[in-house]
């Protein structure tokens, strides 16, 4: 049984598949006349060091204009604004004694570790709906079939794209990243944000996307992961290095949370 | 002649991007370590003199840099720190930078970053990248305790100030920073650090990070200590600007950063600042290298993730 041939077409960043298009842009990171837009158009104190404001993602059902995206711009836009004072960097006891000590300087609040929230601007009609209630997701106990997506089904599409990074002053890192590939019957997403901050704390938001062509909803998954340092340092005096290894981190981390919804297509 | 024999026999392999043997390396770095040690915590540099910011092990960029600048010794250098860390060829590029220290002293400056320290060199690259190309950390013990003798910042002509982070809380003069004691690891705070990790901001005064460590510097702090110094400009590396170089508070100071597409994946330029004769300053800008056995960020393998 051969269907492979009539699926899917290529388009420029992409693929048409089954009703559906998907695509990605991957350019060079902000110019400083955007960044200093960027921060006055998202009220952020700071940007992180490396913004790729061009990347993005998109899903697109061509039938009815459903958008998902996946950009930079809407992901920053969920950060805090204030600091999370509960989350300083390994150093900052010392520090403040010291700053205290010569009068003080002014801080500047700002979510540093830029932990977003985002899972994905939904986009119809033109109207984002991303910070919105709205009646096309709702709740399902339904879970993302692991087991398929582990068949080595030909990869029709695949990419890799960065939204944002920050290298935390050479104290630890946050990214935000995606990966997709689309297959004969399904397109699978991960966005995952990774924050590492050097003997303090590790924390992953993992957004999973998929979508069994033909059926009238996409899934959509929301995994927290965090703990303290304690759970890596054991290894890491064996090997400093498994500091910037984020798989090797990432499967040692407890999982917090988990939600699961279902966009609906038709509404 | 015979003196820089063995050094020039070091430039033409390393030139060739190969590593050097752990023995050349020790008595490499043990002559650097005599050049170093006499020099100053602001190392008088005369013009014309090119200044570059970070490197980060990207060999074949730097490669391009001289093609750009100019070789040495045709051309003097002075770079602001972070040779190593992050690029796939830390050892190879810190090697030949120490390695031109050493063969043309009085025409090639090199001073420290905040990646030439012990543990960050652990975290960020340059250790493991020892381990594999040598397997043992001997190395990267040479290196790591040669940087602790590099100057923390320099002085072009009385009148440009050098130094890979920014100013401090406590240092108001250059007279200041003669007097620390530089010969040790970077100090996870104080006038050192700061020197090494400070950054520039929009907002007066000091500013502490709501990292919990670190600080910024704002216009009339620059201003004050360029005026109380007798100076026309702060020129510093230690962030990744697209454009390669990055001017702020009213030109009294400028971001330069030597590593082009950082990361293989950023896609900024490269800068280089060249001061001529009459101390006059002209920014040169370049790409990659094209590239040879880098990866391609741009073609990955499609991989099963779940």
């Amino acid at each position: 049984m051969n269907t492979t041939a009539a699926t899917h077409t290529k388009v420029p960043g992409g693929v048409k598949i089954r009703g559906w298009t998907v695509t990605t842009n991957k350019g060079s990171i902000l110019k400083s006349t955007e960044k200093d837009e960027w921060e006055h158009q998202l009220a952020l104190n700071e940007l992180p060091e490396m913004v790729y404001g061009n990347n993005f993602v998109r899903l697109t059902h061509n039938e009815t204009d459903l958008n998902i995206v996946f950009n930079a711009f809407d992901a920053l836009s969920m950060c805090e604004k204030k600091a999370d004072d509960s989350i300083k960097v390994s150093s900052s006891k010392k520090w403040q004694e010291i700053n205290n000590s010569f009068g003080g300087a002014i801080e500047k609040s700002f979510d540093w570790t830029y932990s977003t929230p985002y899972c994905g601007s939904i986009i119809k009609n033109s109207q984002n709906l991303t910070n919105m209630k709205s009646d096309i997701i709702e709740e399902t106990t339904e879970q993302i079939d692991i087991e398929k997506l582990k068949r080595p089904d030909p990869i029709l599409f695949f990419d890799d794209v960065f939204l944002f990074e920050d290298e935390l002053a050479d104290n630890g890192t946050s990214m935000l990243s995606i990966k997709i590939r689309v297959m004969n019957d399904s397109v699978f997403l991960l966005q995952r944000f990774f924050l590492r901050v050097d003997d303090v704390i590790i924390k992953s938001f993992d957004t999973r996307i998929y979508h069994e062509f033909g059926q009238q909803y996409l899934l959509r998954e929301f995994m927290v992961k965090e703990s303290n340092y304690d759970i890596i340092k054991p290894y890491l005096e064996k090997d400093p290095t498994l500091a910037t290894d984020v798989n090797f981190i990432y499967s040692k981390l407890p999982v917090k949370s988990v939600v699961t919804e279902k966009i609906i297509i038709h509404k | 002649m015979g003196e820089f024999q063995d050094v020039d026999k070091y430039i033409s392999i390393l030139k060739e991007c190969k590593p050097l043997s752990e023995n050349e390396v020790r008595d490499l770095c043990e002559k650097a370590r005599e050049i170093l040690s006499k020099e100053s915590n602001v190392q008088p540099v005369r013009c014309p003199v090119t200044v570059c910011g970070d490197i980060h092990g990207q060999f074949h960029d730097l490669m391009e840099l001289f093609k750009i600048g100019g070789n040495c010794p045709d051309t003097n250098y002075l770079f602001m720190g972070d040779y190593v860390d992050r690029g796939f060829y830390s050892v190879e590029t810190v090697t030949l930078l120490v390695a031109l220290k050493v063969r043309y002293k009085d025409r090639v400056t090199i001073l420290r970053g905040n990646h030439e320290s012990r543990q960050i060199t652990q975290v960020y690259g340059f250790y493991d990248e020892c381990l594999r190309k040598y397997g043992n950390p001997n190395v990267w013990k040479l290196f790591t305790d040669l940087f602790d003798y590099l100057p923390l910042t320099a002085l072009i002509e009385n009148q440009v100030f050098c130094l890979h982070g920014g100013l401090s809380p406590s240092i108001d003069t250059l007279d200041h920073i003669e007097n620390l004691d530089r010969v040790q690891e970077v100090p996870h705070e104080g006038a050192m650090c700061d020197l090494l990790w400070s950054d520039p901001d929009d907002r007066c005064g000091f500013g502490y990070s709501p990292r919990g460590a670190g600080y910024t510097f704002g216009k009339d702090i620059s201003e004050q200590f360029n005026h109380n110094n007798g100076l026309t400009l702060v020129a510093r590396a230690h962030q990744l600007v697209m454009e390669g170089y990055n001017w702020c508070h009213d030109q009294n100071v400028v971001t330069i950063f030597s590593a082009p597409n950082y990361c293989y994946r950023c896609g900024n330029l490269a800068a280089i600042m060249e001061i001529d004769e009459k101390m006059k300053h002209t920014f040169l800008q370049f790409d990659p290298a094209p590239r040879r056995g880098e990866p391609h960020v741009t073609r990955r393998t499609p991989d099963y993730f779940l």
